[in-house]
Order: structure tokens, then C-alpha cells, then sequence
């Protein structure tokens, strides 16, 4: 019934002031368009906010928003979703070129990839890959096993890999000497 | 290799998230404060109407032409009392009398509320009471006479929703870590001697929809991952850690999960109750010849299959028309009173402001809904939202 003391207020906007930029592009990397991640970090903050007197005071309010945000993205139906860009159709054929288009391109591919993926794989290669964290670390945000999580991660990068070929050598960014010529 | 692919890829999604800002950051920290506070006010509501309010509403349009969209109170309507609302809208109220709380119910009777704590929330089962307080739940038999209190977690933590037949109830909250749910399964009926809950441990991914003495109906995301293909066997609670068996420790023989994007596509968990050991699933499309007996084999109820029509009558609507349908401005101008109730069954919403001597009533049970101005009975604190 009774609502939050304007200092907790105070508080919480500090407290967005200063993670609604991070939060947002983690939103827009796991939603894959700004619309929709504005809107995900507007639920995330109304959910982080309702647990805020309980939440204020501990060392785990951005680990508890980033919790509500990869979990609320989960759940979230397909009423919501379907706003996003659909991905569109990639070529499976590895790129040879090494010239700065095909580079662009062959990031644009791996874009159009991870935003196709199912939520939870994508949300694993952001939290791993974006974010930095481990495994244990996911686990606990997504509220999985660390097995679920490799098995997640590897079958993402499986499906990048087939689709990319050999991306690395392709670009030409760890070329040995004679290879891609 | 591995590690050239996922060198590109660190530097793709860092590309990615720097070069486009936000377009907007103003204002964040207030629309959550106030999304909040709406949020807390419709928890009153009840889940259950949740689910439902908009949806039996879609039909409604409020009849009252002298309202432009300023705001109720510039309005005249008409007066109705506390009388009428109790006999043809078989509302009853939570009041404060004499330094004590109760339920004036649909014959005025006054059923005094032997609670510890002052009451934030009341539901009508079939057969009891559930009042809330901030730090219990309690069940109530319709005469008062008896009271199971249970503890619960603090108001602001919790969700409760009534089973779809009003013969139970379930108080939903996370865990400590934030990273499940809990859902306390209580039975509908006042015992002498109450045993504690059965407690499901649930992913966030799967939302508790409806369930019956024999299964629990989860919604869940199954499309997006499998495609929605009938057959199996599946494995999503393998996959994704939903909890099953939790649902198959507390004695449930079956747990459907419905999915949350294609209507009538749902899953089925064929449970051993008390034995943890949780198998695949198997899916299909509700009305498929296969679907409904596959259903009832798992469970053992005859029902089920209907409640999982319910669901999809419930949730999905008219899918690309009724469904969501915008219950009319009038409506949204009453959920952003201080407190905002509406009838579970579709009947009626109400919205007043603290300390208001008059109640705002949008009377929708008939084809077109009425406004009127409803004069609570002596001491009404708030209406008690029925499912029997």
C-alpha cells in the first residue's frame, strides 16, 4: 500500500542516470532493434523499481536489474517480439574477399545471424561475449545450468560457423603466410 | 578457429551496441516510478483479471456522451447504491467497523475478519474467502468462522492467482536470488488442521496459467524454438530448466505447457507423481484428433483439455482483432485512480481516489456499459474480487 519515500526516488533515478545507457545496449544487442529495447528497459526499471526497498541497500542492484532484463526478454510474447526486424536470408557461402565491403558484410552477416538466434542463445552470446561474463556468471542471470549455458553458447557458434564458414581466415585476420591469397 | 570467430564476434556486438544511442533517457526514472505504482494499485485486481480483464471488456463501450475524455470527475453520472451493486452485480466489500475488519457481503451481512493484519486484498473462491495482508494470506470460510492463516512473503513481493475454478489459489514470488519463481499451491478449503503449501520451483521462462488436482498448465515460448512441430519427443524442460519436477513432486501427473505465440500449440509432460525423474515432452495442436487424448491419457483429467481451450480463448482472443481489444478510454481513465478494481468475471470495474465519499462504476454487464457514481456501504475499504 504505501509507496517509496521521495529519497529512495532520489535514489533510484540516480541510480538509472547512471546504467540506463548499459542497460540499453544490452537491451538493443538481445531485442535487435532500439524500439524494442527501449521498451524492455522501461519494464526492467518498473520491475527493478517495485523491489527497490529491498534491493537499495545491497551491493546486487545492478546484478538484480540485469536479472529482470535478460529474464523479462525471455518471457516476453511474441505479440512483442514480432516488432523486431525479421533476419533475413544469409548466404552460407564463406566470403573470400578481404576488402573493407565484404568485411562490413560479412559483420552485417554475423548481425542478421544473432539476431535470428532463439532468445536464450542469443542472450548467452551477449552476456559471454558482450558483457564479459562466465559461464557461472550467466548461469546464475539466466537462472540455468553452466551446462545449458555451453550448450547454448555452442550451439550458437555452431550455427554461426556454418553459416560464416571460417570467418577469421576469410577476412584474412589470422592469415598464414600463403593462405587466402 | 573458435577463437577467430568469437573474437569477431566480441568486436561485432561491441560495434553494435556503440554506435547508435538511446534515443531517450529523460524521464526514464519517473515512467518507472509511475509504471510502479499503477502496478502495485491493479495487483488488487487479482491476477486472474489480469489475464482477463481487457479481454471480456473488448466488447464494451461505455455509454455516457456527456464525457469528453476530461477526466471522470468533471461528470455528472447517476447514482447507484451500495444495495444495487450487491444484488445485481453481486458485489461485496471489505469494511472497517467498529475497529475491526470484515465483508459485507451480497445479503449485507457483515462477516467479521479474525486477521492479524489489516486487509490489502480479498478473493472470493468457490468455497472461502483469500484475504491478504501485507505479511500473511489467510483463507476464510464464507461465514468468518474459521481462518487458516498462512505466512507469506511481503505484499510488494507477491503475486496471487485464483485457479480457473476458484477451487484454489496460489501466492507466485521470487526466489532470493531472483533467479526462479516460487508458486505456493494452496487448496480452495479452510481445514482444521492446514498443512503447508506445495511449493513449484519454475523458471522465469514459464508463466503458471491455470491448474486442477491432477495438472498444472504452464505458458511457455516452444514455437520460437522448436517451430511448433507436432510429435517429440521434446526435451524444453531438459533444455531450459523449467522445474517439472518440481511440478511432479508436488503430486501433479501432468504438467501441459502451452505455447505463448501460436494459439492451440502446446506441449505435454507425462508426470509420475512424487518421482523427479522427468522425462521428455510430446506436442501438438489443440483440435488435432491426437491432441485432447494425449492430454487426458498424461493427466487423468477430463478436463484438462478444456482448460487449455480456456487458456487459448483467454490469452490469444480473436488473435488479430477482439483479442487485445482497447477497452475504450473511459476504462483507462479508471485504472489510473488511486485504486483501480475490476470483476474478475467482467461484470464491473470501480475506481475511487483515497478518502472519496462516492465510487466511480463502470457497470459492464450487459452489451453496452454504464457510469455511475456508487455510494459504498458504511466503512468500505475496497471490493472483494469474486471467481465462484
Amino acid at each position: 500500500m504505501s509507496e517509496a519515500k521521495p529519497s529512495q526516488d532520489e535514489e533510484f533515478r540516480e541510480y538509472v542516470a547512471a546504467r540506463s545507457a548499459a542497460l540499453h545496449r544490452a537491451a538493443y544487442l538481445l531485442t535487435g532493434n532500439w524500439a524494442t529495447a527501449e521498451d524492455l528497459v522501461q519494464t526492467t526499471l518498473t520491475k527493478t523499481y517495485l523491489a527497490w526497498g529491498r534491493i537499495r541497500t545491497t551491493d546486487s542492484v545492478d546484478a538484480y536489474a540485469r536479472r529482470i532484463l535478460y529474464n523479462t526478454n525471455a518471457s516476453w510474447w511474441r505479440k512483442r517480439s514480432n516488432r523486431e526486424k525479421p533476419a533475413e536470408i544469409i548466404d552460407d557461402r564463406p566470403d573470400t574477399s578481404r576488402d573493407f565491403a565484404e568485411h562490413a558484410a560479412m559483420r552485417d552477416a554475423m548481425w542478421k545471424h544473432v539476431t535470428s538466434l532463439p532468445k536464450r542463445q542469443r542472450a548467452v552470446l551477449v552476456l559471454r561475449y558482450y558483457e564479459h561474463r562466465t559461464d557461472a556468471q550467466i548461469a546464475e542471470i539466466l537462472g540455468i545450468s553452466t551446462g545449458t549455458v555451453k550448450s547454448q553458447a555452442s550451439r550458437a557458434l555452431a550455427g554461426l560457423r556454418k553459416r560464416l564458414g571460417s570467418p577469421a581466415s576469410a577476412l584474412g585476420l589470422s592469415a598464414q603466410p600463403g593462405e587466402a591469397a | 578457429m573458435s577463437d577467430d570467430l568469437e573474437d569477431l564476434l566480441r568486436a561485432e556486438l561491441a560495434g553494435r551496441a556503440g554506435t547508435v544511442s538511446p534515443s531517450y533517457t529523460d524521464g526514464l526514472a519517473d515512467a518507472a516510478i509511475s509504471g510502479a505504482r499503477r502496478i502495485r494499485r491493479r495487483r488488487r485486481v487479482g491476477a486472474a483479471a489480469g489475464g482477463l480483464g481487457l479481454i471480456v471488456l473488448g466488447a464494451a463501450v461505455a455509454v455516457w456522451t456527456p464525457w469528453t475524455g476530461g477526466g471522470l470527475t468533471d461528470a455528472p453520472p447517476a447514482a447507484t447504491s451500495a444495495e444495487e451493486v450487491q444484488n445485481e452485480l453481486s458485489v461485496e466489500f471489505v469494511v472497517e467497523r467498529d475497529g475491526g475488519y470484515g465483508i459485507v457481503n451480497t445479503d449485507d451481512e457483515f462477516i467479521p475478519l479474525n486477521i492479524e493484519d489489516e486487509p490489502v486484498s480479498a478473493e472470493r473462491l468457490q468455497d472461502a474467502y483469500v484475504v491478504t495482508g501485507a505479511e500473511s494470506v489467510n483463507l476464510v470460510t464464507l461465514d468468518g468462522a474459521t481462518v487458516n492463516p498462512y505466512e507469506a512473503v511481503a505484499g510488494d513481493e507477491r503475486e496471487l492467482l485464483v485457479r480457473g475454478d476458484g477451487q484454489g489459489f496460489a501466492v507466485s514470488y521470487p526466489n532470493a536470488d531472483v533467479t526462479r519463481l516460487m508458486h505456493e499451491m494452496y487448496p480452495g478449503r479452510v481445514f482444521d488442521e492446514p498443512e503447508g503449501p506445495m511449493v513449484l520451483d519454475l523458471a522465469f521462462d514459464v508463466v503458471l496459467r491455470d491448474w486442477s488436482d491432477d495438472v498444472v498448465l504452464l505458458a511457455a515460448d516452444l514455437s520460437s524454438v522448436n517451430g511448433g512441430a507436432a510429435g517429440g519427443p521434446y526435451n524444453f524442460n531438459a533444455e531450459f530448466d523449467y522445474g517439472l519436477e518440481s511440478v511432479a513432486a508436488a503430486g501433479y501427473e501432468a504438467a501441459i505447457l502451452a505455447d505463448t505465440s501460436e494459439p492451440n500449440y502446446l506441449c505435454v509432460s507425462d508426470l509420475e507423481p512424487g518421482n523427479v525423474d522427468v522425462g521428455s515432452e510430446q506436442c501438438g495442436y489443440l483440435g488435432d484428433d491426437e491432441t485432447a487424448p494425449m492430454i487426458v491419457e498424461a493427466s487423468r483429467d477430463e478436463t484438462a483439455p478444456d482448460m487449455v481451450a480456456e487458456y487459448n480463448d483467454t490469452w490469444f482472443g480473436d488473435a488479430d482483432g477482439g483479442g487485445l481489444t482497447d477497452p475504450g478510454t473511459f476504462s483507462q481513465e479508471l485504472t489510473v485512480r488511486d485504486h483501480y478494481y475490476m470483476d474478475p468475471n467482467g461484470r464491473w470495474q470501480l475506481g475511487y481516489g483515497s478518502g472519496d465519499q462516492t465510487w466511480t462504476l463502470l457497470d459492464t454487464s450487459g452489451e453496452d456499459a454504464f457510469v455511475s457514481e456508487l455510494t459504498p456501504p458504511e466503512g468500505a475499504l475496497f471490493p472483494v474480487l469474486s471467481h465462484n
